[in-house]
């Protein structure tokens, strides 16, 4: 039996969601392209509609400002390449940092061959970008910000608010990657005044292939097309609409909303059981120590082992090395070395992330697992 | 990824044989690696009459690593001392049905085995063969 604490790269489906997308598999009234002018069409067009509404309303938007996308990388890129290249005309200068996602990081990558300049922020060593730094670089070209509001590989919590008054004031775009932060945080566009905002449906209990980008429609009207195609979705994301997942990924925003303010405390306690057990284990160190750091994420380094062989020697975990998407390039995290950490410490981190089926036993049993893994690591190490 | 070693690796990484330090004067190693490399092999031997009455290792390093060190050490156990120079880990590679990208460490493997013998001969050359 493997104890699960990867939340953060998928965490299961919710009953209820998967109970309403199989309601909506299931129900012959619901089948027709939701694109289509007759009933059966519009039928399916008020599962989109629903969906459309309970996302908006997980982060503070209006139902007209969601584009579904098939997920966070497409969001991400659709914010990235799409904001830059129509407001090219303006300016070619963007912010972002190298500790973003890669789905933020490689669109950056291509900007930049196409001749944007990217100015590319490292954080400090708790791993959070200051306001203050953007604030250093921002200049009248630049036409987007692009920083994560919890950063998925050690969860820390960036100020999202000072940032969105900052680029407001510069008329730059803000787009923020809160997949992580969703469901976990607060997240509310208009408050923060965000332009562009990336979320995931997997990452809250919804199914997988399915995100959305949300646009505050009084900033940003509209965006470089990556795709094109019909109509949907003001021509920003055509294709058919896939009610089923949509079905599921509104059920899930819903359930997200509801239980925010209860789960988020009930991780907090968790993550901050599970935090100081970890570190009693001796030598091992918290990431992003002194920041503000979300409910769900813990990430520790082990000196002196290798990671292949910890991740081994902690099979019984089902934890990430960094991001899950990051898996298998055998490459050290870029977060973790702009913390200061050496290629091998960087390989040597494991990250726990917690979820709504958590409980408090599951991290004592954790706990011991880790405790007895790393020990095992370092008796085959030698000692340096 | 860990589903994929083999039952081979996974045994000799959850219970290797010979695994150090071993204790006393008379106890000489040779190393190989470093952890900046990711990986750091250090065999330590005991050598009576030319052969090796006790071997043993550390290695910091992926469990194919562990695995490969902890039979070669198995393996030589009690052998000649000129075992540690004779002994060809690259022959390792098929049983373990070892990735051709984690060959290297088969490589440090054998360069502390030839620093263990150095360690108590340095009048014989220990370079490639001839």
């Amino acid at each position: 039996m493997t104890l699960y604490f990867d939340h953060a790269a998928s965490t299961p489906v919710a009953p209820e969601v998967a109970a309403a997308m199989a309601s909506v598999l299931a129900d012959p009234a619901l089948q027709a392209n939701p694109a289509a002018d007759h009933p059966p069409g519009r039928a399916a067009l008020a599962v989109v509609d629903a969906a459309q509404a309970a996302v908006a309303t997980l982060v503070g938007a209006l139902a007209g400002e969601i584009v579904f996308t098939s997920g966070a990388t497409e969001s991400n890129n659709l914010a990235v390449l799409g904001a830059a290249r129509w407001r090219r005309a303006r300016g070619r200068h963007v912010i972002t940092a190298a500790t973003e996602h890669a789905s933020v990081v490689a669109p950056c990558r291509q900007l930049e061959r196409e001749g944007f300049e990217v100015t590319w922020l490292r954080p400090g060593p708790d791993g959070v970008i200051v306001p203050a730094q953007v604030a250093a670089v921002i200049r009248p070209d630049t036409v987007l910000v692009s920083l994560m509001q919890v950063n998925n590989e050690i969860g820390v919590v960036q100020d999202v608010a000072a940032l969105g008054r900052l680029c407001r004031s510069a008329d730059a775009w803000l787009h923020v990657d809160a997949v992580q932060a969703a469901g976990r945080e607060i997240v509310d566009v208009r408050a923060a005044q965000v332009d562009l905002l990336s979320v995931s449906a997997h990452k809250i209990g919804g199914p997988k292939g399915v995100g959305a980008l949300v646009l505050d429609e009084s900033r940003v009207q509209r965006l470089d097309y990556l795709h094109h195609g019909g109509g949907q979705q003001r021509g920003l994301r055509p294709g058919t609409l896939p009610t089923h997942q949509l079905a599921g990924f509104g059920v899930a925003a819903d359930l997200a909303r509801a239980g925010l303010t209860t789960e988020a405390a009930r991780l907090t306690a968790l993550r901050d059981q599970l935090c100081a057990a970890l570190t009693a284990v001796p030598g091992v160190r918290l990431n992003g120590q002194g920041a503000r750091r979300a409910p769900h994420i813990v990430s520790v380094s082990v000196p002196g082992v290798e990671g292949e062989s910890l991740r081994l020697a902690l099979e019984g975990l089902a934890v990430s090395a960094g991001a899950a998407c990051d898996a298998g390039h055998g490459e050290p995290s870029a977060v973790l070395r702009c913390l200061g950490h050496s290629g091998e410490l960087a390989r040597s981190t494991v990250r726990f992330s917690l979820g709504r089926g958590t409980t408090a036993a599951e991290v004592d049993a954790a706990v011991r697992l880790f405790a007895v893994g790393v020990a095992h690591a370092r008796r085959l190490a030698p000692a340096a | 990824m860990a589903s994929a070693y083999p039952d081979i690796v996974r045994r000799y990484f959850a219970d290797p044989p010979c695994l150090g330090p071993l204790a006393g004067d008379d106890v000489r190693r040779g190393e190989a690696g470093a952890p900046a490399t990711g990986t750091w092999i250090v065999i330590e031997s005991i050598v009576r009459e030319g052969r090796c009455v006790e071997l043993a290792f550390r290695a910091y390093g992926c469990p194919w690593t562990v695995a490969a060190t902890a039979l070669a050490v198995e393996r030589l156990q009690g052998a000649p001392l000129t075992s540690l120079l004779d002994f060809a880990p690259l022959d390792l590679a098929a049983e373990l049905n070892l990735p051709v990208e984690k060959r290297g460490s088969l490589l440090t493997l054998q360069d502390a085995l030839r620093n263990c013998f150095r360690a108590w001969d340095t009048t014989r050359p220990i370079g490639g063969p001839p």
